[in-house]
């Protein structure tokens, strides 16, 4: 379930960069970039379950639990490099 | 286990470098006084996207093993170290799932940059058509 959260994510992200969020100043490159980059990683990851026996996604009620707090950490990150990218654009302005 | 560590040595690495032409394209600016009519994306902001994949997803990773208890926040950090045994079948996640990692990674940021080039040259051409 981590897997799926953070692929819905990557794509929602993803969306809405490129429709509403095209400006540089809003960074959603990097949020897109970086639940991509998750994504890639855990499906590596359920492909080695696979070839150990197990499935390629974790349903369980723990590993949801997980994704949504990776998600939350996911944008939490963002958050902060937004801000400190904000103060910093406007010392350089003023 | 530690798989992520691979991916952040590589996104070390690839931060190393993505200064270092950052760097050199200050410089190739500075001396060419060049009038582009098509944007190329310039390496460094190719390298950025792979920097962020990579700082990122591990990022995440890392919070996964936390909160698998595979890492802690004291000494020896991962909780693998604290037997030889443990140790070697770390090492063994690092250099199987953890380079399959880093590798798919990678080959989509190569995918993402080829599908930019093939982009910009199309605008390139179509430009210089219209120039003509």
């Amino acid at each position: 379930m981590c897997l799926i959260l953070t692929a819905v994510a990557a794509a929602i992200s993803a969306i809405l960069w490129f429709t509403v969020f095209r400006d540089e100043k809003y960074n959603f490159q990097f949020l897109t970039l970086m639940y991509l980059g998750a994504t890639l990683m855990w499906s590596v990851d359920g492909i080695f379950s696979v070839m150990e026996g197990e499935g390629f996604f974790n349903l369980s009620l723990d590993d949801t639990k997980l994704g949504v707090l990776v998600v939350t950490l996911g944008l939490a990150l963002w958050a902060v490099t937004f801000v400190v990218r904000s103060v910093k654009a406007k010392r350089i302005s003023a | 286990m530690a798989c992520f560590l691979v991916s952040t040595v590589e996104a070390i690495a690839v931060t190393a470098a993505k200064k270092v032409v950052e760097k050199k394209e200050d410089v190739q600016i500075a001396d060419e006084v060049k009038v582009e009519t098509v944007h190329h994306t310039p390496l460094s902001t190719k390298l950025g996207w792979l920097s962020k994949m990579l700082w990122g997803g591990a990022f995440l990773l890392l919070i996964e093993h936390m909160w698998h208890g595979e890492v802690v926040p004291y000494f020896p950090f991962l909780t693998a170290m604290s037997s030889k045994a443990d140790t070697i079948e770390m090492l063994k996640e690092m250099a199987t799932v953890g380079v399959s990692m880093a590798v798919l990674v990678t080959a989509f940021w190569g995918l993402i940059c080829l599908a930019v080039h093939v982009k910009e040259s199309k605008m390139s051409s179509d430009s210089t058509k219209e120039t003509l």
